[in-house]
């Protein structure tokens, strides 16, 4: 027993020496000291010698244990302090994973919604093709107004309906304004739409199918003030705390009264330079939800206001970013050389 | 529209000291935009934008009317000066003197008509000062005769034609609706075949002589010859000169002008001043009655409106005297009942402002938005939940961007020839009835034939286009709009298990379990993606609930082939609406287990063509102390699947796994035909 205790020393103490990493004198304790280990199977032996001897041989089993757990341990340490040798390139570049890329109309999507629903509106999404009705004849649209020409709508060869009229694709979010009115029964409204819009315009800076926000509010006492509030309140938060608005009178069927909302260039801060016109960047198209459309939508416009916008999502991005994409078709052509930059 | 409109002729009916930057920036603010000045020798040119409703604008004269009611607002005295033109009395000739001419318009499309004949000396080049303004103003100056009719229209604001009286030999003017096919040749030698939709005037012998409102022709226009001039001024209805103009792409300034509707009133106006310009700088003298015929007169509506419906809308409080003088100032007249205001607009604004939100906009605008203060809604927040499609889309798309895919947006407008390409049928899609060009006749009905498309013209960029797009088609319905259904494309180069597996992830990230495999076998179990894109040995579909939520494939090879597109390709293709029923985002919770696991590798042999899906399933049917079956190795007809082993009350003995192998052995070869390696 002695001697196979002092060989199994021995032999573990050679064994050590050799061993280069934590985890092969790991694997040597648990080899000596586990369960079924060598050391721990010895040790049950310790029942089968005469009682005598047990006391002597105990200690110098003892003995062995906190030598080796020693050395083990000194072992642990050399290991590691070796391991502070070994040379690594840092410099190198590492493996990183693959990425992707979300294209910029959705990732202005997800900024413009999230800005929004803060103060309350909530997302909703209509028909992209749609009936005339919606499009535009309860957006107070008469059935000659000229949007509704052929070089400014697109139709879908499709037979009219008697009371919805043709089918088009929808030129504006504005679509949607009396779909919310009629969903939500009656007032209080904040709604945001975000959808694809087709117009027939394919140059340089018109893509036949673009996107565009719709925001629709309507409520008891609503006003020109908190329409400016609300263009105010998104202004700072997407584009930033030292941008300023302004509205300026403009004219959709739509709205009464109407604007055009701008706000200051941020590339000249308002001097004046090749993104703006002249400090100024027009970021949209707003104004007070005209009766005629609230009556479309079965709200008593005696009794209810309500303000609207509307504004192109490519626009925004680009303006935000100080981007002069100089072909705007760029954005639909899909090439990832394109897309990849994103 | 844009116009242009010079300083120096501005203040010929404007005084003022406001500085020209003055004059833009108070005008942007509260009246028509104007987008940018341009300095010209000594004169400044200010280029202004005209909305649609404010033809009254589109004029020397109506800009300097709309700035004296606004610079005083902002302190810059102001006044409009007394318009030009001659009384109509002063005109009259003798009638014994009248050179004959007749006007008729027997269906009464126009509103008003006036005209006179006058002689005139030979044409000649115009006097510099007008050719310098009408130049500055964006249109040439041809001679004087000509000249003055554009003179006349940039100052005032109403468009005009001159003719030659003698090239008219019969003297007579019907005005009527043109016969389909009737041939016109313009002032500009261009030929037209007309519409019946479309106006002329006929010298009464079937010849057209003019394009009324739009353009002279050339058998009727003033030349070096001319002697005697007819000087015509009509009224037109706006919505037929829009249709012409644009119908034959004839986009001049009188058009945009007439299409807006100007007041006929102006008519007038502008006649008598296009006179005075005549007698001036053509030795022009009235040879002819002066003819007016006005069968539609202009009437303003008059609005009753209260002080507090106005202030409503504004947001602020306004003193009474305060909005009548707005009011007033832009040539409204008001009448104060006991509470309400009645307002009657000037002619010139007649069909611009009609109800009482109008009244507010024009208080409001002369106030000054700028001066208005900004607050947010105070009032309650509607409480309506945020449609469950978007929150899933918009984790989609981010998960598949930090797993390397680069989105895509491609035209919900497809080409018959990209429709053929992808082997449907064009019949199967809406049609556009007005596309601007073939590659956008029809409506998507599948995202495929356009990200084939993309895949094509991207392959030479990247080995493994990971791209996706998630997008509306469209699926006709008889007598209805189509249905829109939201799609998921996704492509893939690698290998079929990659997309599956992302597919298979992305599935359970949006909470969808338990779906079952299905090996598509005729065209009904490809509701809505078309059996023959798919490869027909490689393609999977994904069901739950007796709902088809997505194929995953190699696409087939010879619509590849028709794309041309070089590698093998893998997509997947999820209905994006099927995977919002579906989704359940609940977590549930399972304890930690207190008992250890047992895992072990199992390598097994089967005969070629052996599905391995339903395999691992009937595994997992085996015994509840399955937890886990992975694939950890594959090769030819060989598969090493690693079990985990554990029972959530009990440590398992080597007997209870050795129970529940042999009996996963014993399915397996019966079942399977399987073979087992140690």
């Amino acid at each position: 027993m002695e001697k196979e205790l002092n060989e199994l020393e021995n032999m573990s103490l050679v064994e050590l020496a050799k061993l280069k990493s934590d985890k092969d004198v790991n694997a040597l304790y648990l080899k000596l000291f586990g369960q079924n280990g060598n050391f721990t199977k010895l040790l049950k032996k310790l029942k089968e010698i005469p009682q005598s001897e047990r006391p002597i041989i105990g200690i110098l089993a003892n003995k062995i244990k906190k030598n080796l757990e020693e050395k083990i341990s000194k072992q642990k340490k050399l290991v590691a302090n070796n391991q502070l040798s070994d040379w690594l390139d840092v410099t190198a570049p590492g493996t990183p994973p693959k990425l992707g890329h979300l294209h910029i109309v959705s990732q202005t999507i997800s900024e413009v919604t999230r800005i929004f629903e803060r103060i309350g509106f909530t997302r909703r999404r209509y028909p992209e093709i749609e009936w005339e009705w919606y499009s535009f004849d309860s957006l107070n649209m008469p059935v000659n107004h000229p949007a509704r020409d052929d070089f400014e709508t697109f139709f879908i060869d499709l037979p009219p309906n008697l009371k919805m009229g043709k089918v088009v694709l929808s030129p504006h979010t504005s679509s949607g304004q009396v779909r919310e009115m009629e969903r939500a029964g009656k007032p209080p409204i904040r709604m945001i739409n975000i959808a694809k819009c087709y117009r027939p315009n394919w140059d340089i800076s018109h893509t036949p199918m673009f996107h565009q926000f719709e925001g629709l509010v309507i409520d008891k006492g609503i006003n020109i003030t908190h329409l400016k509030g609300t263009f105010e309140y998104f202004a700072k938060e997407f584009f930033g705390k030292d941008r300023k608005i302004r509205l300026r009178p403009f004219h959709f069927q739509f709205t009464e009264p109407s604007f055009e909302v701008d706000i200051t260039c941020g590339f000249c801060k308002g001097r004046g330079c090749r993104l703006c016109k002249e400090g100024w960047m027009e970021l949209c198209g707003s104004g007070m939800v005209h009766p005629n459309v609230l009556k479309a939508g079965k709200i008593d416009p005696m009794k209810y206001t309500g303000y609207a916008f509307g504004w192109g999502v490519e626009r925004t991005y680009m303006m935000k970013q100080g981007l002069k994409i100089d072909d705007l078709r760029l954005l639909y052509s899909n090439d990832i050389r394109f897309l990849e930059q994103f | 529209m844009n116009i242009l409109v010079t300083d120096s002729w501005l203040r010929e009916y404007l005084e003022t000291d406001a500085t020209p930057q003055q004059l833009k920036d108070c005008l942007s603010l509260c009246g028509p935009s104007v987008e940018r000045i341009n300095k010209v020798n000594n004169d400044y040119i200010y280029e202004i934008e005209i909305t649609s409703n404010r033809a009254d604008c589109a004029s020397v004269y109506g800009i300097a009317r709309e700035a004296v009611a606004i610079l005083p607002r902002f302190g810059i005295k102001a006044a409009l000066k007394q318009l030009k033109g001659g009384r109509m009395e002063s005109f009259r000739v003798k009638e014994s003197n009248h050179l004959p001419m007749e006007v008729s318009d027997p269906e009464i499309i126009c509103n008003r008509i006036m005209g006179v004949v006058m002689e005139v000396d030979f044409m000649k080049p115009s006097p510099a000062y007008i050719k310098d303004r009408i130049e500055k103003s964006g249109i040439r100056s041809l001679n004087n005769l000509v000249d003055i009719t554009n003179y006349v229209m940039l100052e005032l604001g109403h468009p005009s034609h001159v003719f030659d009286y003698d090239r008219i030999k019969t003297h007579k003017f019907l005005i009527r609706f043109a016969k389909k096919n009737e041939p016109i040749e313009t002032l500009d030698n261009k030929k037209y075949l007309l519409n019946s939709e479309d106006v002329i005037i006929d010298d009464g012998t079937g010849r057209v002589i003019d394009l009324p409102g739009i353009m002279g022709t050339e058998n009727s226009v003033v030349n070096k010859n001319t002697r005697r001039i007819f000087f015509f001024i009509e009224s037109n209805n706006p919505v037929l000169i829009r249709k012409t103009s644009m119908r034959y792409g004839i986009r001049t300034m009188a058009a945009t002008i007439n299409e807006k509707h100007p007041d006929s009133e102006l008519v007038k106006t502008a006649l008598l001043r296009g006179i005075e310009l005549y007698q001036e700088l053509a030795g022009g003298k009235v040879a002819g009655e002066l003819i007016d015929i006005y069968p539609r007169k202009s009437k303003p509506t008059t609005i009753k409106t209260t002080i507090e419906f106005i202030n409503d809308r504004l947001g602020i409080v306004l003193k009474k005297s305060e909005i009548v003088s707005i009011l007033e100032s832009l040539s409204f007249h008001i009448s104060e009942q006991n509470t309400s205001l009645e307002i009657t607009p000037p002619t010139f604004r007649q069909f611009d402002v009609t109800i009482p939100e109008d009244i507010a906009e024009e208080v409001a605008r002369i106030y000054g938005y700028h001066n208005l203060p900004s607050k947010l809604m105070s009032g309650e927040i509607p409480v309506t939940n945020r449609p469950k499609i978007l929150d899933i889309e918009e984790k989609i798309k981010q998960i598949l961007k930090y797993w390397g895919h680069t989105e895509v947006y491609n035209y919900s407008f497809i080409s018959g020839e990209l429709i053929a390409k992808a082997n449907l049928k064009t019949s199967a899609h809406l049609k556009v009835a007005n596309p601007l060009t073939s590659d956008i006749e029809y409506m998507r009905i599948s995202l495929i034939p356009s990200m084939l498309d993309t895949v094509a013209r991207n392959q030479f960029y990247s080995d493994n286009l990971q791209l996706f797009e998630l997008a509306n088609v469209y699926l006709p319905k008889k007598n209805d709009l189509p249905d829109e259904v939201p799609i998921l494309a996704l492509s893939n180069q690698n290998n079929f298990y990659k997309i599956k597996g992302f597919v298979e992830l992305l599935l359970k990230e949006v909470g969808i379990a338990g779906v079952k495999e299905n090996i598509p076998s005729n065209q009904n179990d490809f509701a809505g993606t078309w059996s023959h894109f798919w490869h027909p040995k490689q393609t999977v579909s994904l069901v739950k609930s007796g709902k088809i939520i997505a194929y995953i494939g190699k696409i087939h090879p010879a619509i590849s082939q028709n794309f041309q597109i070089k590698n093998a390709l893998y997509l997947a293709v999820l209905n994006v609406e099927i995977l919002v029923d579906l989704s359940n985002p609940a977590k549930s919770y399972i304890p930690i287990p207190l008992y250890p696991a047992v895992i072990e590798d199992l390598t097994i042999q089967y005969p070629p063509k052996t599905y391995i899906g339903p395999l691992i399933s009937e595994i997992y049917k085996i015994n509840k102390i399955v937890k886990k079956v992975e694939m950890v190795d594959h090769y030819h007809n060989s598969t090493t699947l690693r079990i985990t082993y554990q029972d959530e009350k009990k440590n398992l003995k080597s007997e209870d796994v050795k129970n529940v192998r042999d009996k996963i052995l014993q399915t397996l070869t019966s079942k399977y035909k399987i073979t087992f390696k140690q």
